[in-house]
């Protein structure tokens, strides 16, 4: 094997396909990258990493003097190469395979290294999807936006597995995501760039979406997505880089029967200035052991705004009130919330405005985005025991 | 009659307990015992004390003779040890006695230095003058020597020896003033200091690791709660409780190192014993308890020493109180003096404890002057050797000592009580009398912060925060320690109401066992259940549905939680990340009572609790130390295990050489 190819482009991709790289050392290979050659479109070099759940794989543009292929460890080659930028903006890197020894000569401008690999038939074949039953696309920064709008709401608990993965149900020219844990479901609604043939639904790991969302870039390009026959990987490919995925198996659970009909006061808040009181309020809830910040909902009256009031209460340590404007809708509400749950849902609503509707202070309270009605977050409040 | 029946001396250590009584009842700074193979082939006690006038001495062998009770009444306010009037007689009649003495006030019968007499199997061989050291020396020769049956039932000399050694050992804890020695086959076993400092008899007796973690109970400063609240002293009553505690992280399998004495008698109690073990409650882990040393005082009309002739036995007037006075001062003096325990060093200490010198034969080196006395103990008839005598001499006190011989009132024939004189021996008033108070604590300092300043060096093995502290470093256990802080977080929120609870977006439905769910149905175990934040509702056909978690809890296992929590406060289950009890299996296992509630709490903060394996952030690891800063017990979990332990300074420098 012997490749050159720009400096900046390798380091990219190297990065790229570390996030798929495993931590675990129980199987050696899988803490190397595979680097092979690819005489299509003029040359490239094909960079792979697989921690077995996910793999990716990434196209860099390469002059192939040589084929062949190797597998070198991730965190060696990729360091080594990122380092090579002090050689100049435009330097190539030259790979050069020494067959017998296994050994991957690395060379960018002065600088040289040798790094010892292990051979590409022990690394995992990475599955393609064929014989996919659907293609369907979808815009990168679309897909970025609505995977971080519902991941975060995905359980960590592995004991009930569907929980960790977040559904995705196609159909038409939409795709819902929803993912819950046992507290609170967000749900998020994203239009196709195409129509679904076929409507299909799938689980997929949180975490591995998260990575997805990652490495894709925030733009109007194309993502294709596509879920092989038996329903056991997904495929997600952009121009240069191929993402799968294993699917979690099982059935999710019915979210749209927790999603409250209908509200008792609804309250209209600046976003910023609602995520601004409530990480406040956290700083004291932090210490109280449950995180507990305290809302209560003031309609307006004639003249004066209506507002939000937030409280949380460390026990012998100190307590803290802030209050916000709201237009509020309906009646005096007071609810408790985990002030971790308020915080990460308002971290991903993109509008200006956020609305807040409950119905009493032990049913489901929902955050909604005003103006869009593509989300919805679902939080079950706490319960306070009388004082 | 008036007093129970005599215990016979039935074996070498009840000769010794008899003879240190009378040696400490007649106001001795130093008491000697030497034996050979166990005492049962010659056993001597050598003191100080006032001595026998010559004209007294035979009489001292007469049954039911005795200087140290003057009328029937005394029996219910005894201030000294011996009563009854038995030992010299009965032990004169099963061995060789020989005793050696003279007053300390010389001029008590004047020309006369001293008297030896010998008893052999009770009967009198002679009583002449001789010249003697003021004090009294006892040699007891070839024990029943008059009674095979007895001598076969003896054990070795080896376990003979450890008997006596306990008897020492307790009385030199109940009397640090007075310097007790024990020599055994010529090579000195024991031998504390009669500083008066207790802390130094246990040094001796425990080792310097014990001394190092006692605490120091006293219960008369006025008790502070745990909410800092003064306690009112009216429960106390005229109970006093002093001595010394281990902090928890120095704890022992068994229960031999708790002593009590009660009015500086030794006693055992299974009540005091439990009172101690309530107060190290949650402190200890399962199968270890606690190393203490505590007096007790009580009104001696509130106490009766005559249950049983060893008199280790007591019974209280207010057994109540002398429980939760004891209760009381100790678990105080924990909470005021927590302080985290010690890293062993791995190295063998230089500290062998007298009674595994006894077990390995490893002696402590005799001084020269001691070697030489004790190899040559002198023939039964003749006047101790002037080594000795020597010894004994250099033991006087340069004051003089108040007059009031041990045998006075048996001479005068049973006269009036003297004057205004309580029944205390007059010698009492140079502090050394039984019943006198330890010499007084010193008041102890401004309350010690239960943890010292620690910061953060980072996080080993994901586990154990290693933290830098005053002296040298601390390593803490990051689950135990978490676990702590929710504990006692549960207990105080619980006390005035129930925990949050975090609502269920979907009730989960429960898989439980049929004896989950018995408990389950009791609506008391329910509510308790409740109070801590979990909400379960019964569903058709006995199914459970789980409505609310506490608050503490998210982002668990909930269901594997709640099943584990169910059986461990059942006790179907021990904590899951603390060490089975040992000792359930021999039945010595006396399970703390607690509450279904505190069972429960502990539990649910263990569960709650950081994981050993998870990755702290050093802002974490920063609020775990100041939360645990806050707690009242920051040394152990809610399960007793240790949250953390010291390698000091010093131990580092032995350890790398510098020192």
């Amino acid at each position: 094997m012997k490749v050159s190819c720009q400096q900046e482009q390798l380091a990219k991709g190297l990065s790229i396909v570390g996030r798929a790289v495993s931590t675990k050392t129980t199987l050696p290979v899988l803490n190397n990258i595979l680097l092979a050659t690819d005489k299509e479109e003029g040359g490239r070099l094909k960079l792979a990493a697989t921690n077995l759940e996910i793999s990716i794989t990434v196209w860099v543009p390469a002059q192939v003097q040589e084929e062949g292929e190797i597998t070198v460890p991730a965190r060696l080659l990729s360091e080594f190469v990122s380092s090579l930028s002090s050689q100049g903006k435009e330097s190539t890197v030259q790979l050069t395979l020494d067959q017998p020894t296994l050994t991957l000569h690395v060379k960018g401008g002065r600088y040289e290294a040798n790094v010892k690999g292990i051979a590409s038939e022990d690394f995992p074949s990475i599955q393609s999807v064929s014989n996919s039953t659907n293609n369907i696309s979808i815009e990168a920064g679309v897909l970025k936006e609505a995977i971080n709008q519902v991941a975060f709401a995905a359980s960590t608990d592995e004991t009930r597995p569907v929980l960790t993965g977040i559904f995705a149900n196609f159909s038409d020219s939409k795709v819902i995501l929803a993912a819950a844990d046992s507290f609170r479901l967000a749900v998020r609604t994203a239009s196709l760039a195409s129509e679904v043939s076929q409507a299909f639904t799938a689980i997929l790991p949180a975490r591995a979406m998260t990575e997805l969302a990652r490495i894709i870039p925030d733009d109007e390009s194309m993502v294709e997505i596509s879920v092989n026959a038996n329903k056991s990987q997904a495929l997600f490919k952009t121009d240069t880089v191929h993402f799968t995925s294993s699917l979690i198996e099982g059935n999710f659970p019915n979210y749209q029967q927790i999603i409250p009909k209908a509200y008792q006061t609804r309250a209209v808040l600046e976003t910023s200035s609602l995520n601004q009181a409530v990480r406040t309020a956290g700083i004291f809830a932090k210490d109280s052991g449950g995180n507990i910040v305290k809302l209560s909902i003031i309609p307006g009256e004639d003249v004066t705004p209506g507002s939000l009031l937030l409280t949380a209460n460390a026990a012998e340590v100190g307590d803290n009130r802030n209050e916000i404007d709201a237009s509020v809708d309906g009646q005096n509400a007071q609810i408790a919330f985990n002030a971790k749950y308020m915080i990460d849902v308002l971290n991903v609503i993109t509008t200006g405005q956020v609305a807040l509707e409950l119905q009493s202070p032990s049913n489901p309270g929902v955050v909604r985005p005003v103006g869009k009605d593509d989300y919805v977050h679902v939080i079950m409040p706490m319960h306070l025991a009388p004082r | 009659m008036k007093i129970a029946a005599g215990e016979v001396i039935e074996r070498p250590a009840s000769v010794v307990k008899e003879l240190i009584e009378n040696s400490i009842d007649a106001g001795s700074k130093n008491i000697r015992v030497e034996i050979k193979n166990g005492g049962l082939a010659y056993l001597r006690i050598s003191d100080d004390g006032c001595g026998i006038p010559f004209k007294e001495v035979p009489l001292a062998f007469e049954r039911h003779a005795t200087s140290k009770i003057t009328e029937a009444e005394d029996l219910y306010n005894l201030h000294t040890l011996g009563f009854r009037g038995e030992a010299l007689p009965s032990i004169g009649a099963v061995s060789q006695l020989t005793m050696l003495t003279r007053p300390r006030n010389g001029d008590a019968l004047e020309g006369e230095a001293g008297s030896e007499i010998a008893v052999e199997g009770g009967k009198l061989v002679y009583h002449r003058p001789a010249g003697a050291p003021a004090g009294t020396v006892i040699t007891v020769r070839n024990l029943f020597f008059n009674l095979p049956a007895r001598q076969k039932w003896s054990r070795s000399g080896t376990s003979e020896a450890a008997q006596i050694l306990t008897i020492i050992n307790n009385y030199a804890l109940a009397y640090p003033e007075i310097k007790f020695s024990l020599v055994s086959e010529g090579r000195l076993l024991l031998q504390t200091s009669g500083s008066s400092e207790l802390k130094d008899a246990v040094i001796k007796i425990h080792g310097p690791e014990a001394g190092k973690a006692m605490l120091e109970v006293d219960s008369h400063p006025p008790q502070v709660d745990s909410d800092g609240v003064i306690q009112d002293d009216a429960l106390g009553g005229g109970v006093r409780v002093k001595g010394l505690t281990a902090e928890p992280g120095y704890s022992k399998p068994n229960r031999n190192f708790i002593t009590f004495f009660v009015n500086r008698r030794w006693v055992i109690s299974r009540t005091l014993s439990y009172a101690i073990q309530e107060a190290y409650h949650s402190l200890l882990q399962t199968g270890r308890y606690p190393v203490c040393v505590l007096q007790i005082e009580v009104d001696p009309s509130e106490v009766d020493a005559n249950v049983h002739p060893a008199k280790t036995e007591v019974r209280f007037l207010h057994e109540r109180q002398v429980f939760i006075a004891v209760q009381k001062a100790v678990r105080a003096a924990l909470v005021a003096g927590a302080d985290s325990p010690l890293w062993q060093a791995a190295n063998p200490l230089d500290f062998v404890s007298p009674a595994a010198r006894m077990v390995n034969n490893i002696y402590a080196p005799l001084a020269p002057g001691e070697a030489a006395a004790s190899s040559n103990p002198g023939p039964l008839a003749a006047p101790s050797p002037a080594g000795e005598r020597e010894r004994q001499r250099s033991w006087e006190e340069p004051q003089e000592h108040a007059s009031g011989g041990m045998l006075d009132d048996v001479r005068t024939n049973l006269p009036a009580p003297k004057p205004g004189a309580a029944p205390v021996p007059a010698n009492g008033s140079n502090g050394n009398s039984p019943t006198e108070l330890f010499k007084p604590i010193q008041p102890a300092g401004p309350v010690k912060p239960r943890l010292p300043l620690l910061r953060v060096l980072g996080q080993m093995a994901n586990t154990y925060l290693v933290t830098e502290g005053p002296d040298g470093m601390y390593l803490i256990d990051q689950h135990a320690a978490h676990e702590r802080v929710f504990y006692e977080q549960f207990q105080a929120r619980l006390a005035g109401r129930d925990l949050d609870s975090q609502l269920l977006l979907e009730p989960l439905l429960l898989d439980l066992s049929a004896s989950q769910r018995l408990w389950l149905q009791d609506a008391e175990k329910k509510t308790e259940l409740a109070a801590l934040g979990f909400r379960v509702e019964a569903g058709e056909d006995h199914s459970f549905w789980l409505k609310a978690v506490p608050a503490t809890l998210m982002g668990r296992d909930i269901k594997l939680s709640l099943g584990e929590i169910l059986d461990e406060a059942e006790g179907l289950r021990d904590g899951g990340c603390h060490p089975n009890r040992s000792e359930a299996a021999e039945g010595l296992q006396v399970e703390v009572p607690r509450s279904w509630r505190d069972k429960l709490a502990a539990s649910l903060a263990c569960h709650s609790a950081v994981r050993a394996g998870q990755v702290l952030t050093n802002e974490e690891m920063r609020q775990l130390i100041t939360q645990l800063e806050r707690t009242h017990h920051p040394n152990a979990c809610a399960h007793g295990r240790p949250t953390l332990m010291h390698l000091s300074q010093g131990q580092l420098e032995r350890g790398f050489g510098r020192k």
